[in-house]
């Protein structure tokens, strides 16, 4: 796909998008997840379709020869479901139009899903869909703040929270509640990419009081700490999360001292994949960066790209509209994503 | 010092009573400095040539016992040729950048103040005037690869006080008129010299149960021994503790776990060794002890696989991964984060303790207990290897209720060459400013692992449960109440 000559619009900001992830230009999840919609509007802007059918079918087709190149984004591939599920809910709403729906488990058994009639013309969907797009963009912008302004109910005076990894919402998290409570925050290195340094010098500027410590004291601290609070890199189906490398040895330790996990994050982290999956397993990232391949040769150097925490692990979800727990998480996937009953997997 | 100086103020109160206290004070103050430049003088004269060091008088903080018996004796104990190495004398000048930063910084976090503050930002050899000060040049050395974290294995720590002490013990000249005991002659003797390492950097179990070993076979010299037969006494004693605590420990460390058929233990046989063909094993950072297991195992079998877990800011696993490479041993390298990713592949993991406690609880180095914690959730079994002369007599639960803090600055290092370019963000000119008031750098040394996460214990006593840790303890205290002087092998009941 990426040896042919970028030939329209979409194609060249297919061909930037893969530069800035391999880069490691895009920081955040939020960028990434701008970036992506910007990427589906230019491809449903270009793309020549004239029903709803032959927009999922083009959608679809792009989905499985994109997410060859990058596995491991789920987050974007989130989203490209989500925009398959708009589709396809505005047809069946269409369709429906006259019928009320009993949105329950038991309705949705005895309701097909499937829709039948996909011939929603170009001219009555193309408006529908850069609407919801829009929806997407607000509340891809907008998750960060509703989940900061969250933070008051769950930090109190005095505590010590223990944070870890490279999470805009977390730091947004504890910078509102700064400002009207005292406590202190240990935050953890996160080698190899030190992310921690740079979380624990925005937190020092926002009042806090801050504590850098390296990896491996992590089982030490943590019994003076009253709540771990991480951000993740996406949420599977079952409540487990794909967070950064070291969350689970995080999770085990307050598991082992009866500490909460909290993990703040927006529902278009939710992703209806599960790890088990193939094609979910770390990643590894270049060994460069954590031993210099000039010490030897033919040495094996491990760096995954993310860690797998179970959902035993986790005590609560704070998302940007609601707060679960992770055995709620499917009800939530239900709603954003549809449900493919004659493929296996969550489309 | 300050001794003269009192008899300097009481004589001129006597003498001149009608001066008023300002006068008084400014008189003593010109007194006291010509003293000094005095001193400084007489002791640049008598400085061998190869030492560049400013000289200054012996600091009131140093504590010595007597500062007027030591600068007599100090000429009389010591070489007449002081060989100064020159690398403690570079590493000094380089530190005077980590001074400048260092001194700056208040970086000891609030919850934490009950942490001894590291201390060893300033340079230890300014403080102390070399040529006059009573410490043996062994003694300095040690010290000082100490501080710089030249030496850092307990193993080594301990040996290397032993050696020092050894020719301590061998230069050391006991006058025929003095009115102190031999034992009591060399306790004084040594003590600037352990205070003084203690000051270069806390002692570790390992030295502390050294010393205490050292104190009591010294107390108990028998009275009329002379001085010749003293210290070949003394030496011979020191060459049997490296030789089998140390030294042979390590050996039957070896033979328990892999279970060597040709070896006598106390007539019981271990058929099985606990490292099987094929097995992946884990280790953290570096142990001399573990590596030479791995290395042993190597030899026996020949395919066995090891993954190196390491972490910052020391990365002392790189050394442990040159070692076993050089023994052509297929090894991995992985950062502790990454611990969860590969320890569903690992058969069992292999830890280094630093010292057990009497309550079965393992210090080692930080990081070993999260290790412990995961392997223990992936059902992998956890081996921990000491020597009994590593077992001390203290209880502690965690690790923060007593702890050695490492240099904090260390954190804002980059050791991996390969990002060399990229400081770490506190790093950079524009963040370390933040550093201070509210913004801390935490860097613990030690890590003390619970026994439930400990499935084994190896020591030369055999393989035993951390619980009976207390019990090998009575036996050594009931053993060495009972001979005294030379040890005998214990007996086990």
């Amino acid at each position: 796909m990426l040896t042919r000559i970028a030939k329209t619009d979409y194609e060249q900001e297919l061909r930037k998008f893969l530069n800035e992830l391999k880069n490691r230009e895009l920081n955040s999840s939020t960028q990434i997840g701008l970036a992506a919609v910007r990427l589906i509007k230019k491809l449903i802007g270009e793309s020549k379709w004239t029903t709803a059918g032959e927009l999922l079918e083009i959608l679809k087709k792009e989905e499985k020869s994109l997410f060859e190149c990058i596995p491991n984004e789920t987050n974007v591939r989130n989203i490209w479901k989500r925009v398959i599920k708009i589709i396809k809910d505005e047809s069946v709403v269409i369709e429906q139009r006259n019928q009320t729906q009993i949105d329950s488990l038991q309705g949705n058994l005895f309701q097909s899903n499937i829709c039948q009639n996909l011939s929603l013309s170009h001219n009555e969907l193309k408006p529908i869909m850069i609407e919801a797009l829009s929806e997407i963009i607000i509340e891809l912008e907008s998750a960060v703040a509703s989940i900061a302004s969250q933070s008051v109910e769950h930090i109190y005076e005095n505590e010590v929270i223990f944070t870890m990894g490279k999470s805009q919402t977390v730091e947004a998290f504890l910078k509102y509640a700064a400002r009207k409570r005292r406590f202190h925050v240990i935050v953890a290195e996160n080698a190899p990419y030190l992310d921690g340094h740079e979380i624990s010098s925005n937190l020092q500027k926002a009042g806090l009081d801050v504590t850098l410590i390296t990896d491996s004291a992590i089982f030490t601290i943590i019994s003076r700490v009253n709540t771990v609070i991480v951000g993740t890199k996406s949420i599977f189906a079952n409540g487990g999360l794909k967070a950064h490398t070291g969350t689970h040895s995080l999770a085990l330790a307050a598991k082992h001292h009866n500490i909460p996990l909290i993990v703040c994050s927006s529902l278009l982290k939710l992703s209806p994949e599960y790890f088990a999956n193939t094609n979910n397993l770390p990643e590894l990232l270049p060994c460069d960066d954590v031993l210099s391949s000039n010490f030897q040769p033919n040495l094996t150097v491990l760096n995954p790209s993310f860690d797998y925490v179970p959902p035993e692990l986790v005590n609560l979800f704070i998302f940007n509209t609601t707060k679960t727990a992770p055995s709620y998480v499917y009800r939530l996937i239900r709603e954003m994503y549809a449900i493919e009953e004659d493929e296996d997997e969550f489309f | 010092m300050s001794s003269q100086n009192n008899q300097s103020q009481t004589s001129e109160n006597q003498t001149e009573q009608q001066k008023s206290k300002a006068d008084l004070r400014r008189e003593r103050r010109v007194k006291q400095e010509e003293q000094r430049a005095k001193k400084a003088t007489t002791a640049a004269s008598t400085m061998p040539k190869k030492s560049s060091q400013p000289e200054k008088p012996v600091s009131a903080n140093l504590k010595q016992d007597d500062a007027k018996t030591s600068h007599n004796v100090s000429n009389e104990s010591k070489n007449k040729d002081l060989v100064f190495e020159t690398a403690p004398v570079k590493l000094k000048l380089n530190r005077k950048e980590d001074l400048a930063e260092s001194q700056s910084f208040n970086t000891k976090p609030k919850l934490f103040h009950h942490f001894e503050e590291y201390k060893r930002d300033y340079s230890i050899t300014e403080r102390n005037s070399l040529e006059n000060s009573s410490i043996h040049p062994n003694f300095l050395k040690l010290g000082l690869q100490s501080a710089h974290d030249l030496i850092s294995c307990s193993n080594s720590r301990c040996i290397g006080f032993l050696y020092a002490l050894k020719q301590f013990i061998i230069d050391l000249k006991f006058p025929s008129n003095s009115s102190k005991t031999l034992s009591e002659y060399i306790e004084s003797k040594l003590k600037p010299n352990i205070n003084f390492l203690t000051q270069c950097r806390p002692l570790s179990v390992s030295q502390g149960n050294a010393i205490k070993e050292m104190k009591h076979i010294i107390l108990h010299l028998p009275v009329n021994i002379s001085e010749t037969e003293a210290k070949d006494l003394l030496v011979e004693e020191i060459d049997k503790f490296v030789e089998e605590k140390i030294l042979l420990a390590a050996e039957t460390i070896n033979k328990y776990i892999l279970a060597d058929v040709n070896s006598i233990i106390s007539g019981t046989s271990y058929a099985q060794s606990k490292i099987s063909d094929n097995d992946t094993i884990l280790i953290f950072g570096y142990s001399n002890l573990v590596n030479r297991i791995l290395i042993e195992a190597k030899q026996r079998f020949q395919n066995i696989h090891v993954i190196v877990v390491d972490s910052r800011p020391k990365y002392r696993g790189k050394k442990s991964l040159e070692k076993l490479l050089k023994y052509d041993i297929d090894c991995s390298y992985i950062l502790i984060n990454g611990i969860s990713y590969i320890m569903n592949r690992v058969n069992k993991v292999i830890l280094g303790a630093h010292a057990l406690m009497a309550n079965g609880y393992v210090m080692a180095q930080i990081g070993s207990s999260q290790i412990a914690l995961v392997a223990k959730a992936f059902n992998v079994p956890v081996i921990a290897c000491c020597e009994t002369y590593k077992f001390a007599d203290k209880v502690q639960t965690d690790a923060l209720v007593k702890n050695e803090l490492g240099n904090p600055m260390d954190l804002l290092k980059n050791e991996n060459k390969a990002m060399q370019n990229e400081k770490p963000f506190l790093a950079k000119d524009e963040f370390t400013s933040q550093i201070g008031e509210n913004l801390n750098l935490l860097n613990l040394i030690y890590d003390v692992c619970s026994p439930e996460l400990i499935n084994c214990l190896v020591t030369d006593m055999g393989m035993l449960p951390c619980t009976s840790v207390p019990v090998v303890l009575r036996l050594k205290n009931r053993d060495s109440t009972r001979t005294g002087l030379k040890n005998e092998p214990i007996i086990r009941n």
